[in-house]
């Protein structure tokens, strides 16, 4: 319970003004129907019982150190895209962490430190005003770039720029008790320039496939690595409703292109990965297809009916290839790269599709909207980063079970997921795309929620790999002594030592999902069944 | 039964050693500091032995350190007795997987073995400089030497890998963490997690105080079609640092090092006795060199282009230093990346003890425009304790496109000589308390003495690092002593 005393405490740090227990202002901040659709959110989602707003890290530092000493549960939250970001336990203190705003470029070592309250699309604005540039991810520009930094980090762009932990360097965190503590360079030194420690390196704490979603503390101030880009400028195309950053295209372009087959695509995007050269290459589902065609989410369904089945279906049996190459240090390394490439091509067959040569989604805009809220509820069932070869057979076991539920899952004809290259060729990346519509039937929604906290988390256990999803919505996962073993184990102790009163976002990921999955007939029922 | 004697039972009689001779040449390495014997050696073959060991080892609570190498750079010390756990004949190769570009190595897997091995598959790993050629590949990697190619995207060279926690679990880690790998559909090509905490991360730099590794799969690159190498030569470091700058934001060229002339001559003097003075003379004070590689696809055309951009740098950037393909006094440059991607051959003597038979590093990274500072600073320090300032060796490595700096000072002395010896200690310490000073970040902590003045330093970081250990390692029994704990 926040007492009427406690509340004047946490006013006294952050000011009258940015406190609130307003069942308006707290109504702002549900975790009930906000838009998800998850069953965490439904079974556990709660409105917070007071919103805090603090300035800066000091500010942060106090008001937890406040919930830890009255015992309180308390939630970070960033930009909120996430329903991890909203409480999920009773009398729950919101952290609203966007007042947060630092943003300083330094251009000459390459880096960028933000407050938590600064989302991709003003980062990289900056970042390329200095010929420099970072992964804005699949989830948009809109989202904040500590939490992503923190949680997730994927984008076709990661091919070259490398995953989100090693970007991250120096960094306050607050403790879950409220200290301070200063990782990488800023452990002895002001300038955040390096994230390895001092011996180990505590961003091992920090995140490990995925990240703690708030259950370890909040990150005040992150300083991210950039990487070098031309300094060309990208020019805005429109604005408002279709809004484009057009390509200096005599230093950046889109190549795409039909393969004949999905081997021949397979061994395409290999060949480029050994050839050393590009700056992205991604796969495009068929939803994305229809996507890049249309001019909103109606126009998306009235171009989706115009097609038979039988269209749609040959659609998604199209390969097609996106490639982005960079002339990072001269219009004539575009110029070779763009001949490696259709070398490349040649071999395998492929054909030069026509495209435009502008930007909406991965450079610094994001469309996450229309891309992910197609039916008004997306999640992506597992993601995978391994062998190319892997990702490519996770996706043809996945198109295998959602057959199973489809409907209440939207129909894609076996599309076989989004799969890119990652890490300069030494892995591939798999994400399942799912859309259902939110407002379906009860037993329809069961059915899609036993897809997702079971079924697929138990495939992942059949075929034998551990991927990064399925940790934040399966015991399956976490708790299973065929990963790791027991890999949740050892995040416990980490968690016991820093948070044994488990007051940072309670009840935490770790524990959650049994919660979830006890409390729910219908996936206790499917656990039973479908587990061994 | 005794701890030998539970040990043998582990290990058999052979694989035991307690004889301190005997021990001698699993701990004698380069160090200032005295020696200090283990209570034994135990020879391991396999994860399974070496998690038996370390159970063995929270029960009597008694000291495991790691090894892997079969030379060791610095002394190992154990700081409090223990087991010295030798992993130097786990040296299986699981799987070359030139398809995605990876290797499955055991800790005792040196870089001279590795090398020969992947020259046959036209593959490398990118190396640091000279590494010794029977050091571990993995405890380099672990310790975060860094590499010779600046290229961001070629990092992070370690993958997935198995290991033992300080408890005695095995554990393997990210898209290898399925019991039954290498069956499944994870090959171990993503290193991170499982889960919300990296054990990679924790084990890296930690100097075997976490953990140990069993085995990891190492990122593989393929060998350059073709190579091109330019020296340019500065007379002070400082005006060598917009030059840096230029190259690396254009991601130019591979390997990028620069050296000064007393460290370059150590490398290139054919014989030290006749070779290396004129050498030292003849070779500008700094020389910045750089490999031009092609790939796979039209390799002379990709080195064109860089080459281009390269002479504009140089017109626009340093016009008062040359872009040259010979090493003033050595020669032509071409030989250079076939030695900049070799370990050191190991029937020569060590580059850094050719001079005087042996030398204490002095590293910590920092930011490029720091590093004037840095070399003013230290070669003060030294000159006060006697230390002849120009008998310092410099290396100054850029990391990832020149957004950081690795600093080397190499202070040669001669291991028979107290008198050198004892200034050369004095002046290393007090060299290390002015780096951080101005804010050196030492991510290497070596030996006592530099351990102790970087973490008195970094109290809150040190409290957090003390926590993780006795969460992970309640018993504190992985190389007690090393670090802060
Ligand atoms: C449909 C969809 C598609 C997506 N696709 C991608 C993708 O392709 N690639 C990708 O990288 N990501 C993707 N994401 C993730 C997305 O980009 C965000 O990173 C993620 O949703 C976090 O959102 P947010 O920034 O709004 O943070 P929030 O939702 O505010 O927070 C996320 C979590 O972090 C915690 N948190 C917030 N701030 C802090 C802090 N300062 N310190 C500690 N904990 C904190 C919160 O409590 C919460 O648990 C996707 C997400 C969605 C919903």
């Amino acid at each position: 319970m926040i007492s009427e005393e406690i509340y004047k405490e946490l006013e006294s740090i952050v000011g009258e003004k940015w406190i609130s227990n307003e069942p308006e202002m707290l109504q702002g901040y549900t975790n009930i129907d906000r838009g998800w659709d998850s069953a965490e959110a439904r079974m556990l989602g709660q409105n917070p019982a007071v919103v805090v707003l603090p300035a800066n890290t000091e500010e942060v530092s106090e008001v937890i150190k406040v919930a830890s000493r009255n015992n309180i549960g308390y939630t970070p939250v960033s930009t909120y895209f996430t329903p991890s970001a909203g409480a999920t336990s009773d009398d729950c203190l919101q952290v609203d962490l966007k007042r947060l705003t630092t943003l300083e470029v330094d251009a000459r070592n390459q880096n960028a430190t933000v407050g938590s309250g600064i989302v991709y699309a003003q980062l990289q604005a900056e970042a390329l005003k200095h010929g420099l540039y970072t992964a804005v991810p699949g989830g948009g520009s809109q989202v904040g770039v500590i939490p992503n930094h923190l949680c997730w980090g994927f984008s076709p762009l990661t091919y070259r720029v490398g995953m989100a932990n090693r970007r991250i360097l120096g960094l306050e965190w607050i403790l879950p008790d409220g200290e301070i503590v200063r990782l990488g360079s800023l452990a002895t030194g002001s300038n955040p320039f390096m994230g390895e420690g001092i011996g180990p390196d505590l961003r091992g704490l920090i995140r490990g496939s995925i990240g703690w979603n708030g259950s370890l503390g909040i990150v005040t101030k992150m300083t991210t690595k950039l990487l070098p880009i031309h300094n060309q400028k990208f020019n805005p195309l429109r604005i408002m409703k279709y809004s484009f950053l057009h390509f200096p295209e005599h230093r950046q372009r889109w190549y795409n292109f039909t393969c004949p087959s999905k081997s021949a695509m397979v061994e395409f995007m290999l060949d480029v990965a050994h050839a050393e050269i590009g700056a992205a290459m991604t796969r495009v589902p068929i939803a994305w297809r229809y996507l890049a065609k249309s001019t909103s989410k109606e126009d998306y369904w009235d171009k989706w009916a115009q097609d038979p089945d039988q269209k749609r279906k040959e659609v998604t049996e199209t390969y097609i290839l996106r490639f982005l190459l960079i002339g990072y240090t001269s219009e004539k390394q575009l110029e070779y790269e763009e001949k490696v490439l259709m070398k490349i091509a040649a071999k395998h067959k492929a054909e030069h599709r026509r495209t435009r040569q502008v930007d909406g989604s991965w450079m610094q805009s994001g469309d996450s909207v229309t891309m992910w809220w197609l039916t008004g509820a997306f999640m992506t069932v597992t993601g995978l980063i391994d062998a190319l070869d892997n990702c490519i057979k996770l996706g043809e076991e996945f198109a295998k079970l959602k057959a199973q539920y489809t409907p209440p899952l939207m129909e894609d004809y076996g599309d076989e997921g989004w799969y890119q290259m990652n890490d300069m060729g030494h892995s591939g990346y798999l994400e399942f795309l799912n859309d259902w519509d939110p407002l379906d039937s009860k037993q329809n929604l069961e059915k899609k929620d036993i897809y997702f906290q079971v079924a697929g988390p138990q495939l992942l256990v059949d075929v034998g790999v551990h991927h990064f999803f399925a940790q934040i919505v399966s015991p399956l996962s976490i708790d299973n002594p065929e990963f790791g073993p027991y890999y949740g184990d050892f995040a416990r102790k980490i968690k016991d030592a820093f948070d044994p009163n488990y007051l940072s976002n309670p009840p935490g990921f770790l524990d959650s999902l049994d919660e979830v999955i006890d409390g729910y007939p219908a996936l206790k029922k499917a656990k039973a069944k479908i587990c061994k | 039964m005794n701890l030998k004697e539970k040990l043998v039972k582990i290990v058999g009689t052979k694989r035991v050693i307690d004889d301190p001779a005997k021990m001698v040449p699993f701990i004698k390495g380069e160090s200032l500091e005295p020696l200090k014997m283990p209570n034994c050696v135990v020879s391991v073959k396999d994860a399974k032995e070496a998690a038996k060991v370390v159970k063995l080892a929270n029960k009597s609570i008694t000291p495991v350190i790691p090894s892997s190498s079969g030379t060791h750079a610095r002394s190992i010390i154990p700081a409090q007795g223990g087991i010295i756990l030798d992993m130097s004949k786990m040296k299986t190769i699981h799987d070359i997987d030139k398809r995605n570009r990876k290797v499955r190595i055991e800790p005792g897997l040196t870089w001279g073995e590795l090398n020969s091995k992947l020259k046959r598959h036209k593959m490398m790993v990118y190396n640091p400089l000279f590494p010794r050629s029977d050091s571990s590949v993995i405890t380099t990697l672990l310790e975060r030497e860094p590499r010779l190619n600046t290229r961001f995207e070629y990092g992070e060279q370690i993958l997935a890998l198995e290991m033992i926690w300080p408890t005695g679990e095995i554990f393997k880690t990210g898209t290898a963490s399925f019991k039954k790998y290498p069956k499944g559909l994870g090959s171990g090509d993503y290193p991170y997690g499982p889960g919300p905490i990296d054990p990679l991360r924790l084990l890296q730099g930690a100097q075997g105080t976490m953990g140990i590794v069993t085995w990891a799969n190492v990122k593989i690159e393929h060998k350059p079609k073709a190579d091109k190498t330019f020296c340019m030569p500065f007379k002070k470091f400082d005006d060598m640092i917009e030059a840096i700058f230029a190259i690396q934001r254009k991601r130019i060229g591979f390997e990028c090092l620069a050296l000064d002339n007393l460290n370059l001559a150590c490398i290139l003097a054919k014989d030290m006795a006749d070779d290396f003075e004129r050498l030292r003379k003849t070779l500008p004070p700094w020389s910045l060199i750089i490999i031009l590689t092609g790939p796979q696809y039209f390799p002379e055309e990709k080195i064109a282009y860089e080459e281009e951009a390269l002479h504009i740098i140089r017109n626009t950037v340093f016009p008062g230093s040359k872009v040259l393909d010979i090493v003033p006094g050595f020669g032509s440059t071409h030989v250079l990346p076939d030695i900049l991607r070799s370990p050191w051959p190991k029937k020569e003597v060590y580059w850094k003890s050719r001079l005087k038979g042996a030398c204490q590093d002095l590293i910590f990274m920092t930011i490029m425009d720091k590093v004037p500072e840095f070399i003013a600073e230290v070669k003060k320090v030294a000159g006060n304790n006697g230390v002849d300032p120009d008998a310092l060796g410099i290396y100054i490595q850029p990391v990832d496109f020149a957004s950081s700096a690795h600093v080397e000072f190499n202070f040669f002395y001669n291991p028979e000589d107290a008198k050198e010896k004892a200034k050369v200690a004095n002046a290393y310490k007090e060299s290390i308390e002015a780096a951080l000073k101005l804010e050196a970040h030492f991510t290497r902590p070596y030996g006592k003495v530099t351990s102790d003045l970087v973490y008195e330093r970094a109290s809150s970081y040190t409290g957090m690092l003390k926590k993780t250990k006795a969460a992970l390692d309640p018993n504190n029994v992985m190389n007690p002593g090393a670090l802060c704990f």
